[in-house]
């Protein structure tokens, strides 16, 4: 394997490690599918004054 | 100081609240119980707060919203109450209004959408308002921003200045007897619980048990009351609740006869009206309903989606083999170039090639729901879901199913009755959600490419008449009872918003996306890796020695009387319990196919009967874990997700269904078996 091989690698690396925090910071979230949610506005309000804080 | 925003549903109260607050809100939920708080500072009023309460009818304690709504003007004692009235509906949010004067709080009435009855034709007398209810009344409009000043600026003159409505008396007769002795008759007690004697008396002349046992009245003292309601009903020839309830809007009828001058129908009501009595019409209103889901489906599977996907299948392809020859080119190690091509590329790449199907689907679903079709729908579909045990109320958080379970069961904390909520939240994962698109669009182009449209059709149609046979059964056994009465407001038909149309499809494309590039990213990821070494961590050349073939075989037998016994189908399905979509890459990722050769790729696996079966099978199995977090949440159950979660298993037989009417008629059995 060379430079370019490891390159790679860490970049996926990153990736999934980025990927699982997402998923864990959100885990108790709805899951999605916001524009059929009628509390979707609530949820965006809610992530606004958290990441404010 | 702190304001309390009160009013009916869909008087513009959120819309006011966002005016009043601007971005300066805080969300959380009422204590104990599934009703949202929002909590806000008055713009240019530093240290004076709003809460929007929830959307209520009256201060009756039938319902969570209503409970609270009244806890929280009682025992918070909030400074001054802003009672928002929708202008162009006077006389039913006046009940409301004349309910919270009797709580005697500093209040001041906004009257919302006038520019709506200006433009209709319409005016309203403000200081005979104002001089009858005996509160400022203020005119506004929350949608424009009109007005808004001076009703922040009356209502923290009436607060600070403690001014109290200066008249709660609106009976005669024998109510007005009835209310005052009862007032007198349980005084000390309401001033014990800090509630005004009046509110007290009207609560228990309507029979309100908990306001009842608050007061904690001595046996001669509910006797007397009882004595005085049952002489006022002799006197009426009526209950209690209607003697009120016809005191109250006789008082309305007179003051909204002396103030205001009715608009004209508007011509958006008059066309609605027209427009109803086709689309409701009680013979037409289903198949009209049903017409218009086959069409959208065609359009979606059949013609636009399905042209659109397979325009982004091949780009992902070609962008795939690019990215192929670039890294040949450079001398990736060929485990590295496995994991990037076929592993990332092929699975990711698989699933998005669905986007445009579920875009165009939610496309046509967003116009129906921005015009105020979908309100109807529900209302049509009332008397249907209460043979079911259900109301029309349901049919929302149902329909909202149809894109994802899990806000669809956080939706049902909008139904009153909570034997309704669990019972809707039970059935909702029935409504075949979006996730599920990729896996019966991949088979359907594989299996069934010239009916698409029909077998989609055919799998939502079942998932829907399994979910009506769950309902009876559930009606039968675990939720006995008749679901609440369902009262409902039909909007006026409108030209759906483009704006919000394109939102609601960035926000679905954008959560998809999101799906995309962290759960299927992390789970193809490890199908690879699953499948592309052996327990010892070797590099397998083919994928029959993999770790995951041996987990895939492990598993088979237990699908094997459903036709699809192979290992790569068996682990495909586990994979799904993570995310739905992930079966679609995990079979891209096993069968080393791309989009392209996906329809062979998948015909060394299934046959068309056991294709079927599969998409049965997909349809009625497990839903994601998302999901089953959200019942266990929602029904603050984990007995209730493990029901969810095995109650179904017994519904995977129906998978065997296609087999058995295959045999019926009497095709090569060597077909019905892989």
């Amino acid at each position: 394997m060379n430079g370019i091989d490891f390159a790679i690698l860490a970049i996926i690396f990153v990736l999934v490690v980025l990927a699982v925090r997402y998923a864990w910071n959100h885990r108790n979230s709805c899951g999605g599918n916001c524009s059929g949610c009628s509390h979707s506005q609530s949820c965006q309000n809610l992530r606004d004054h958290s990441e404010k804080k | 100081m702190m304001f309390a925003l009160a009013g009916n549903q869909n008087c513009g109260k959120t819309t006011l609240f966002n005016q009043l607050t601007g971005s300066n809100q805080h969300v959380g939920n009422f204590p104990g119980v599934t009703v949202e708080s929002k909590e806000g500072v008055i713009r240019g009023y530093k240290e004076n707060t709003v809460v929007d309460l929830p959307g209520i009818y009256s201060l009756s304690p039938y319902t969570n919203e209503e409970i609270v709504t009244r806890d929280f003007l009682l025992k918070n004692k909030p400074d001054g109450i802003i009672n928002i009235v929708d202008a162009t509906n006077i006389e039913r949010n006046l009940y409301l209004s004349m309910q919270l004067i009797e709580l005697h709080i500093p209040m001041v009435i906004a009257l919302n959408m006038m520019d709506e009855v200006r433009a209709n034709g319409g005016t309203i007398k403000i200081d005979k308002l104002q001089e009858e209810l005996g509160v400022p009344v203020v005119p506004i409009s929350a949608s424009k921003n009109e007005g808004i000043d001076e009703l922040i600026d009356t209502a923290v003159r009436t607060a600070r200045n403690r001014q109290y409505p200066r008249r709660q008396d609106f009976c005669s007769g024998a109510v007005h007897r009835a209310i005052h002795s009862i007032a007198h008759l349980v005084e000390d007690h309401a001033e014990r619980i800090q509630t005004p004697p009046r509110f007290a008396a009207t609560k228990l002349v309507e029979g309100d048990e908990p306001m009842r046992n608050a007061l904690n009245l001595s046996e001669n003292e509910k006797d007397m009351v009882e004595h005085t309601v049952s002489e006022m009903e002799h006197e009426l020839d009526t209950d209690r609740e209607a003697a009120l309830a016809d005191m109250r809007y006789t008082f309305i009828d007179h003051l909204c006869a002396d103030s205001v001058v009715k608009c004209g129908e508007s011509k958006e009501h008059a066309r609605s009206v027209k427009i109803d009595n086709l689309l409701t019409n009680k013979y037409l209103a289903i198949p009209i309903f049903l017409l218009i889901m086959m069409t959208i489906f065609w359009l979606t599977f059949g013609v636009i989606g399905s042209f659109l996907s397979d325009l982004l299948s091949e780009g992902i392809d070609l962008l795939t083999a690019v990215v192929s020859d670039a890294l040949t080119a450079y001398g990736m190690n060929s485990v590295v170039h496995s994991l990037v091509i076929d592993g990332i590329f092929a699975g990711v790449g698989s699933v998005l090639s669905f986007i445009p199907t579920i875009v165009v689907l939610f496309f046509f679903l967003s116009i129906l729901e921005d015009s105020g079709y979908m309100a109807r729908v529900a209302f049509v579909m009332d008397k249907l879901l209460r043979k079911i045990g259900l109301s029309g109320r349901s049919f929302v958080p149902m329909l909202i199913g149809f894109g994802c379970s899990v806000p669809a069961i956080m939706a049902t904390r909008t139904l009153s009755s909570e034997r309704d909520r669990k019972m809707t939240i039970l059935l909702t994962p029935y409504m075949s959600c979006s996730a599920k698109l990729p896996i019966y669009g991949m088979f359907t182009m594989a299996f069934f490419p010239e009916n698409r449209a029909l077998v989609m059709i055919g799998l939502y149609v079942l998932g829907m008449a399994v979910g009506i046979l769950m309902g009876l059964l559930l009606k039968g056994t675990l939720f006995h009872g008749n679901p609440v009465p369902f009262v409902m407001e039909l909007p006026n038909y409108r030209l759906p918003s483009p704006k919000s149309v394109c939102m609601l499809l960035w926000d679905k494309a954008k959560d998809f996306l999101t799906r995309a590039f962290t759960v299927i990213f992390v789970a193809t990821i490890v199908i690879w890796f699953l499948q592309s070494f052996d327990t010892r961590l070797n590099p397998v050349s083919s994928g029959e020695a993999s770790m995951l073939a041996g987990i895939g075989r492990w598993i088979a037998p237990v699908f094997a009387p459903l036709g699809f016994g192979d290992w790569r189908a068996s682990t495909a399905l586990l994979t799904g319990f993570s995310a739905k979509e992930a079966v679609v890459s995990t079979f891209a990722v096993l069968t080393g196919a791309n989009t392209a050769n996906m329809p062979s790729a998948l015909a060394s696996v299934f046959s068309p009967l056991t294709a079927f079966s599969f998409l049965v099978f997909t349809l009625l199995y497990t839903p994601c874990v998302a999901a089953i977090s959200a019942v266990r949440r929602e029904m603050n159950s984990g007995k209730a997700a493990v029901g969810v979660v095995f109650y179904r298993q017994v519904l995977l037989g129906l998978s065997r269904l296609p087999f058995i009417i295959w045999g019926c008629c009497l095709c090569d059995r060597e077909d019905m078996i892989l």
